[in-house]
């Protein structure tokens, strides 16, 4: 289950990124080859780099490689610093709560607002980190409940 | 509440908080005790702080190095290098320097530099009787100059949230980058000179020329991306696009060393690597909105214009700080917390901005490679598989360079403003 929403995520994030890049290729194609400059192309691609961020920010913590600076606690027994790992990891959880509630608050109330090139609703990016912060929730229950499968790498800041 | 909001944020950071929640974290105390601002605005400034089309340029850039890397394309730097200088006392310590700094016109990441060059250097140097530990300190400190000259992931950072021209920053990088691979070969030259570190000869004229020919497609890749910033044609976003697509290209149909799903795992995984770093820019967003907000910056300026009001001693404060808090701190993330506390500053004493990137990119790059925090470092370790100590005595002469360098980009401004005024203008 988990393998499959990891691999998920994985194709998720590649066929953004792919996609992203022709995008921006092709709008570089269209602005000097065919003189016709397309205008969302820019909002699509940014809003694209929105997802890629939170969603991406999931497999950080599936490896546990997002970026920590551990100059201090390195110097604590094994056993405080796990604690203090737990007490880290609750307080993350309830950071991203926060953002799951006021994320869709802000998906919701600027539902109405349009890009204006686009002509899509703003919410489209809005939601990105609502959903994105789903994830990561997903992400640090299910590596704290099965610590190896998250294999054995050490996070180095 | 100044205290709170710093305050809260040192204390997270040395509990080991992912250095994108230390600063959410330390926004949210702030925000809940303070009160008056509502707390949707934690999704919004973090939300706004990615959607940005300047900072699309880094998972760009990142993916041209991965693919170079995957693509064999090092491979053939190195052998060009080889044919320029590999005859000079201490022949591959200065081909290591030149592969980096000609790589480092193409990739923007001094960790993908420094694992690409790595893998192919490391090896090579041990089979001509260099000691493990001597290699991998300098391939790390040669990779620190894949920053400076352009293109560069900290230049688009520090011009993504100034709003300074990237193409200004890139340009300013171009003479500080050569200098620091100058000094850099003039270190290695004195280390072979004294541990008596010889020659690799001269490649005979037909197999140089022949290295050369093959090295030919990989130089258009700084023409392309440079030219095009800086002809005035494409952003730098939109360069590092076109790079990428070169690099396909290459890697794909023309030395066919990448297949369809080596490219999807390069995929995933500048994906995921990018999301650490523009994780953090999201919420650098929100926290240096609310530092801005509680007047930290100007608190910041007055605190140093009491000490002292001349450029010059502000610089050697900065540089002092900087080289610091790059030992104790990740790169990116003193990047996106400082720079917009210290613009205020750089502006105030009339720094040039540009001037000042440039030399923040270089202390941050000193900072890569010092202890206990720096990430070139703990790449080289583990891919030397030597020990943190032998590194860093070894890295010595190499800082040395470095900091050469700095002092004289910091007192000379025309070492790297020349350059963008020629080009651009004032």
């Amino acid at each position: 289950m988990q393998k499959l929403l990891d691999h998920a995520i994985g194709w998720i994030l590649a066929a953004n990124l792919g996609f992203m890049t022709s995008l921006v290729f092709v709008s570089v194609l269209f602005r000097y080859v065919l003189n016709r400059p397309l205008a969302w192309t820019e909002e699509l691609a940014s809003l694209l780099f929105a997802w890629l961020t939170f969603v991406g920010a999931y497999v950080g913590f599936r490896t546990r490689s997002h970026i920590r600076i551990d100059t201090l606690t390195i110097l604590l027994p094994p056993s405080v610093r796990r604690t203090i790992r737990a007490c880290v990891d609750l307080c993350v959880l309830a950071l991203l709560a926060i953002f799951v509630w006021q994320g869709f608050t802000l998906t919701v109330t600027t539902w109405s607002l349009e890009f204006p090139a686009m002509e899509i609703s703003r919410g489209y990016l809005y939601a990105s980190l609502p959903i994105g912060a789903c994830l990561m929730v997903l992400g640090i229950l299910l590596t704290r409940r099965d610590p190896d499968a998250a294999g054995q790498k050490q996070d180095r800041a | 509440m100044v205290l709170v909001l710093v305050g809260t944020l040192l204390l997270l950071l040395a509990l080991e908080f992912p250095v994108a929640f230390a600063m959410t974290g330390a926004s949210a105390v702030y925000i809940l005790l303070q009160g008056d601002i509502p707390l949707v605005v934690m999704a919004q400034r973090v939300t706004v702080g990615v959607d940005s089309f300047v900072l699309l340029a880094i998972p760009f850039f990142f993916l041209a190095g991965e693919l170079m890397n995957q693509g064999g394309i090092t491979q053939r730097l190195m052998n060009l290098a080889q044919a320029l200088v590999g005859g000079i006392r201490g022949g591959l310590g200065h081909v290591t320097v030149v592969t980096n700094m000609i790589m480092a016109g193409m990739s923007g990441s001094s960790v993908a530099d420094a694992t690409g060059t790595g893998a192919v250097l490391i090896p090579a140097m041990e089979r001509a009787g260099y000691p493990r530990v001597f290699s991998a300190a300098l391939v790390g400190a040669a990779s620190t100059i894949g920053p400076v000259i352009p293109p560069s992931i900290p230049f688009v950072i520090y011009g993504g949230i100034t709003g300074i021209s990237v193409g200004r920053l890139f340009l300013g990088g171009v003479v500080p980058g050569l200098l620091m691979g100058l000094f850099m070969m003039a270190a290695v030259y004195v280390v072979a000179q004294r541990r008596g570190y010889r020659a690799e000869g001269w490649l005979t004229l037909p197999e140089a020329l022949r290295s050369i020919w093959r090295a030919i497609p990989v130089m258009l890749f700084p023409v392309i991306i440079l030219g095009g910033i800086f002809g005035g044609i494409v952003t730098p976003t939109e360069a590092a696009v076109i790079a990428v697509v070169y690099a396909v290209f290459l890697a794909l149909l023309v030395y066919r060393e990448l297949t369809p799903r080596r490219l999807l795992r390069v995929l995933t995984t500048v994906a995921a690597n990018t999301a650490k770093i523009t994780f953090i820019i999201a919420s650098a967003s929100l926290y240096g909105w609310l530092l801005a907000r509680e007047g930290v910056p100007q608190l910041f300026t007055n605190l140093f214009l009491s000490i002292s009001r001349e450029p010059w001693a502000i610089l050697l404060m900065l540089n002092v700080l900087l080289v610091l808090l790059g030992c104790l701190m990740e790169t990116t993330a003193l990047l996106v917390i400082l720079t917009p506390v210290l613009m205020d500053l750089i502006t105030q004493v009339g720094i040039d901005p540009v001037h000042f990137g440039v030399v923040f990119t270089l202390n941050l790059m000193i900072g890569l490679l010092t202890p206990p925090v720096g990430m070139t470092l703990y790449v080289m370790v583990s891919l030397a598989e030597v020990s943190v100590g032998e590194f860093t005595r070894e890295c010595a002469i190499f800082m040395l360079a470095l900091l050469v360098v700095l002092i004289l980009i910091t007192y000379i401004p025309g070492l790297v403003t020349f350059l963008p005024e020629m080009v651009m203008g004032r």
